[in-house]
Parts: C-alpha cells; sequence; structure tokens
C-alpha cells in the first residue's frame, strides 16, 4: 500500500484549478517579439543581416553573431531585459546578428558549401563594410558555431577573434544522445521525401531527447509561471513561441551536416570536403573563447571541450557556464558572465 | 492553422463540457479563445490546446487517484493502473502527432484500424486492386503505385506499433520503479508526485537511449514515415505526369539545376576575382 496525504493533494488540485482559472487572461496578451532597435543592411537569398549600434563604442572590430540553421535568432534578443545582443551592446560592441531565414522548397538544394562560403562570407563582407572594418570578431552558436570554426578554416584573414558558444565539436562522445539519434537516421531519405525537413520534425526531435520534461512536464508547470508577474508570463509565452518556431532546413544542407558532422565527426579529423570547399581547421590562427554549457543536455560540455584537442594551448581559452543549452546563451547568471568575459578576454588577449 | 484549427478546438472543449461536468476553469479557458487576437498565431493557438489538454488529463489522473484514496492509502496496483492508462494516452499522442503522414492521409488515419493489419489483409488488398485493375482501364503503371503506397502504410502501422510497445515497456518499468519509491515516500501532493514521476521516466527514457532497439524502433518510425510520404508523392508525381501537369518531381529538378548553375557562377565570379587581383595590384582577398 501506498500512504496518502489526502488534504494535500485535494489543495495541490485546488491550487492546480486556481492557477488556471487566472492564468488564462495572460495568454491574450502576450504580445509578439520584436528586435532591439537596428538596421538591415543586406538581405540575401531569403538571409537577413541586422546591425545594432551601441551607444559607447568599444573600439573592438564588429561582433558578427552566427546562429544555428535550427531555430531562430531571436532567442538572443528576445526582450529587453533578457538579451544577449543587448547585453553585448552595453559592453560597447557593434552587434550584427544574421538570421538565415526559412528555405522554400527551391532552396532545398542550398549545402554546407552555400551556406558557409556564400552566404556567411557575404555577412561578413556586408559587416566589415558597414563598421568600416577590416575583420570581424565572429561568435558561431550551436551549429552556428560549426560554420564559424569552417569559416574561420576558410578564411583566417577575416576573423580576428572567434568565439564558439554551445557548439560541438566531437560528435561521438558517449552522452551526446541528439547525435547518436541523427546517426542513425536515414537522412536520405528524409530529405528525398520532404525536400526540406519541416521544423515540426526538427522540434520532435529534440523533444524525443526527454519527451516527458520537455513536454508534458513543462506544460503542467506553465500556469505557475503565467501566474508570477505580467513581466514573467510575457518572457514565458515568447520563450513558448521560439521553441515552437523552428523553421524548416534545407535538405541538402541538412544530409551534409548528418553525414560530414554527426557520422563522420570530420571535425576531430580536422581535414574535411563541404562540397567543393577543402576545410583544414589548422588554418585557424586566431585566439578561439570557447563557451559552453556545463548542464547542457543538447550539447553536452564533453562534444563542446573537445576543441581544445585541435587548436595549440596558446589558442584555446574557454568558459564553463552552470548552465543548460537555452540558458547559457540567455538565463540571468550567462547575461551577466558571457559579455563580461568576451570584454575581458578580447582585452587580455590585446 | 488558423480557423480550422481553432474551430476543431472550441468543438473539442465543446465535447469536453458535455462529457464531464463544467468547471469554471474550462469555460474561462473557452473564453480565451474568443477573445484571442485573430487569427491567433500558431504558436498560441498551439499553446491553448496544450494546455488545456495536458491540464484536463493530468486533473483527470489526480481525480482519478483521489476517489481511490478513501481509506487514505492506495493500492499499489490501483495506482500503477491508473497511471498506466493516462500515460498510454500521453504516448499515443505522441505517435500520432508525428507529422510523418501527408495531411491528405492524415486525414483518414482515424479510418485506420488501430491494430497493424495482419500480412493476409494485405495480400487481399493487393488482390482486389488487382481484380479492379483487370476490370477497369486502370494503368498498370498506377497499380503497382497504389500497392507500394499501401503496403508502406502497413509498414509505417507496424512500426508505430513496434515504437508504441517499446515505450509501453518503458511506462512499465518506470511505474514499478515509482510504485517501490513511493511505498516508503508516501503521496503528499500532485506538484510532488509528478516531478518525482518525471525524474523517474527520464532516468529509464535516457538508458533505453543508449539501447540499440530502442534506437531501431524509433529509427524505424522515422524511416517507415518518409517511405509512406515518398510513394504518395510518388503516386502524385506519376498522376501529374499522366495528365500532363508539372509535378513536384519536375520543380524539384529545375530547381537542383538552378541551384548548380548558381554555384557554377559562384566559382567563375571566384576565379574572375582572383585573375583581376595581380592586375589592379591589390594582395588583399577583396572577395
Amino acid at each position: 500500500m501506498i500512504r496518502t496525504d489526502r488534504d494535500g493533494l485535494r489543495q495541490s488540485i485546488q491550487r492546480q484549478r486556481e492557477q488556471l482559472d487566472t492564468s488564462h487572461a495572460l495568454l491574450t496578451d502576450s504580445g509578439t517579439h520584436t528586435y532591439t532597435p537596428h538596421e538591415v543592411i543586406l538581405e540575401l537569398e531569403g538571409i537577413c543581416l541586422r546591425a545594432f549600434t551601441p551607444q559607447q563604442p568599444n573600439g573592438q572590430p564588429p561582433l558578427l553573431l552566427c546562429y544555428a540553421l535550427v531555430n531562430r535568432p531571436w532567442i538572443l534578443d528576445l526582450a529587453p531585459d533578457c538579451s544577449l545582443v543587448n547585453a553585448l551592446l552595453a559592453q560597447g560592441f557593434s552587434v550584427y546578428l544574421i538570421d538565415w531565414g526559412s528555405p522554400s522548397r527551391s532552396q532545398q538544394h542550398l549545402g554546407l558549401e552555400h551556406y558557409i562560403g556564400q552566404l556567411l562570407h557575404q555577412c561578413v563582407l556586408a559587416t566589415t563594410t558597414h563598421a568600416n572594418a577590416n575583420q570581424v570578431n565572429l561568435i558561431g552558436i550551436c551549429q552556428g558555431g560549426v560554420f564559424s570554426l569552417c569559416y574561420a578554416a576558410l578564411h583566417p584573414e577575416r576573423v580576428h577573434r572567434l568565439i564558439t558558444l554551445v557548439t560541438p565539436v566531437d560528435f561521438h562522445v558517449e552522452a551526446f544522445t541528439l547525435s547518436k539519434l541523427y546517426r542513425n537516421t536515414n537522412a536520405a531519405q528524409l530529405v528525398a521525401a520532404y525536400g526540406n525537413i519541416p521544423g515540426e520534425l526538427v522540434t520532435q526531435m529534440f523533444t524525443a531527447l526527454e519527451p516527458m520534461r520537455l513536454g508534458q512536464f513543462r506544460h503542467l508547470h506553465t500556469h505557475a509561471r503565467l501566474n508570477r508577474t505580467r513581466r514573467s508570463a510575457q518572457q514565458f509565452l515568447l520563450m513558448e513561441q521560439w521553441l515552437q518556431d523552428c523553421p524548416d532546413l534545407a535538405g541538402k544542407a541538412l544530409q551534409q551536416f548528418v553525414q560530414i558532422f554527426f557520422k563522420d565527426n570530420s571535425l576531430m579529423t580536422g581535414q574535411f570536403r563541404l562540397g567543393r570547399l577543402e576545410v583544414d581547421v589548422g588554418r585557424i590562427n586566431t585566439p578561439v573563447l570557447n563557451i559552453y554549457g556545463k548542464q547542457d543536455h543538447l550539447v553536452p560540455a564533453d562534444a563542446s571541450c573537445a576543441l581544445q584537442t585541435l587548436l595549440p594551448a596558446e589558442q584555446y581559452h574557454s568558459l564553463g557556464i552552470r548552465a543548460g543549452h537555452i540558458g547559457t546563451l540567455m538565463s540571468s547568471r550567462a547575461l551577466k558572465e558571457v559579455p563580461t568575459a568576451i570584454r575581458d578576454w578580447m582585452e587580455s588577449i590585446g | 492553422m488558423s480557423e480550422h484549427f481553432l474551430n476543431l478546438l472550441q468543438h473539442w472543449l465543446a465535447q469536453l463540457q458535455q462529457a464531464e461536468d463544467s468547471t469554471d476553469w474550462l469555460e474561462r479557458w473557452r473564453s480565451t479563445l474568443d477573445t484571442l487576437p485573430q487569427p491567433p498565431s500558431p504558436q498560441i493557438s498551439d499553446l491553448v490546446f496544450q494546455l488545456t489538454r495536458q491540464s484536463y488529463r493530468f486533473e483527470q489522473l489526480a481525480t482519478a487517484l483521489l476517489t481511490q484514496d478513501e481509506a487514505e492509502a492506495l493500492n499499489r496496483d490501483s495506482l500503477l493502473d491508473t497511471y498506466r492508462q493516462h500515460l498510454d494516452r500521453l504516448c499515443n499522442d505522441w505517435i500520432h502527432s508525428s507529422c510523418f503522414l501527408p495531411d491528405q492521409l492524415a486525414l483518414l488515419t482515424p479510418f485506420f484500424t488501430t491494430q497493424p493489419q495482419q500480412e493476409t489483409d494485405l495480400r487481399d488488398i493487393h488482390q482486389q486492386l488487382e481484380r479492379f485493375q483487370q476490370l477497369s482501364s486502370l494503368p498498370r503503371t498506377l497499380l503497382h503505385r497504389l500497392q507500394t503506397l499501401i503496403s508502406s502504410l502497413h509498414d509505417f502501422q507496424q512500426a508505430q506499433q513496434r515504437h508504441s510497445g517499446q515505450l509501453s515497456s518503458l511506462n512499465h518499468q518506470a511505474l514499478s520503479h515509482l510504485a517501490d519509491n513511493l511505498e516508503t515516500s508516501g503521496i503528499n501532493s500532485v506538484d510532488e508526485l509528478h516531478a518525482h514521476w518525471v525524474d523517474i521516466y527520464e532516468t529509464h527514457y535516457s538508458e533505453a537511449l543508449q539501447r540499440d532497439d530502442f534506437n531501431t524502433a524509433f529509427n524505424d518510425l522515422l524511416e517507415s514515415g518518409s517511405r509512406v510520404r515518398l510513394e504518395w508523392q510518388s503516386l502524385i508525381n506519376h498522376l501529374c505526369s499522366r495528365f500532363g501537369l508539372v509535378s513536384l518531381a519536375d520543380f524539384d529538378e529545375l530547381s537542383a539545376r538552378h541551384q548548380n548553375l548558381q554555384d557554377r557562377v559562384w566559382v567563375l565570379e571566384e576565379q574572375v576575382r582572383r585573375l583581376s587581383q595581380p592586375l589592379s595590384g591589390n594582395n588583399h582577398d577583396q572577395d
């Protein structure tokens, strides 16, 4: 037999009812996301490059944020008081943010060589032109970090400093569950069936990592979050919108990414091909700051820290944040630690 | 999503209210739907849907627990049964919410049997199609495509069943573990119970993710689902070409050629740039 606290159970059900009762109104006032004031300086093949100007520039080369193809970059500027972009502006950086957009059906043949060799390169050129600089400080986030490593190897002359945030490098570490799921996937058939891989399917793959915690548990506890403060509710709802707002992925790029990185673990080999481009990680000659989440269940710390085995010791620096994958980008702890660490690191290495 | 979805949701909520004693929160949430901006964003619609569905289901579970709680103690088997029903519904939601099937086929899923068809049933369907083809002017190529599509649907149903079985077995193990723990700690609040359950479930789930059989069942589901989609599109492409219409396959082929040309232009532009650099005396990479 299992003992039960009958009163306790009744009270907790009553509490749930009350929360449900009062939280409904907040949904009608959820608002929509708007970016911090900025200028769009490049629109090309569906991608968009936004420029954010600091009030007191620190004289550093412009910071170009390269987000992943998965999910939207507005998580980096979720709300005025929950924004990595704002926190970097406050440190005096000129910030540029790439939005890869949503590929149309006719863009399903866009490969990684196109994304990295052409589109990212065009963003770098547009950034340097706009900022009147010769180089960028490149920040790659998650899959965007992989792109940034490739780009820094292809165009070392364009990258002043490289920062990788929650970026997978060794895709075969034991705890990298997402990688295991993708490694067993028949990506070629998925691409043949869908053209571009639907964002909804990608979201389901992520949820499949911790279905109970990321699915049912989160929703059952939503009412409590909605009932705290209006600001907290709005932030929560924006976050919910972001989680469901995954663009479709260009079929060819996904298929290449699964083969080259998830299956072949090519970054760890140091040299590999991206379509017609030859990538040699040894060509990265700039100092690198690798920022990872110590509790990241999506990209485990080990997968990220493997970067140090690819670079000379004096070139590699790292910072672990006590947070998960998203928390490393936008938790209050991260927003306090990450921008300051980036500024201090840049000043310390000159 | 939209209007159709919203109507569906309102209809569903109305059914809920008829089926159960109406509660204040349910009415209020329903009225929320009326006040959402028109058309509501898909994310908001999804969230409302998730919140109402999950909360309603969990309340059902909690109520069931309370009704069993007359003696201030729960029979272990009763608890397991109640929770298992709850979990089966959740697993069912997950399996059937996957966006594997083309919309047109997904609409027909309520008419599919819940158990996968037996091999003999499948053979019967193929024979019926053969007979129909012989009696009509249905082209044989079309018949073959239909047969392939039906076979792929059959495989998909089997894969659903296999994955569902894996999840069910996982639920069983996690539930037994939960019941073992509860025999020591008891149940004091629904929140605690649920948090405890999630921890236990995720531990078992992450162990399952390390197993080949579990991953194989999951990948079979993905693969057989995409196979259905592929066969369906192949059938549509075939029909389009028979009627002289441009098919999606034609469109995709043109897109691929366009992309190849674009990449070729890029290569040529780079070559021109490289050749022109010595002429302009510029040593920097201008790209």
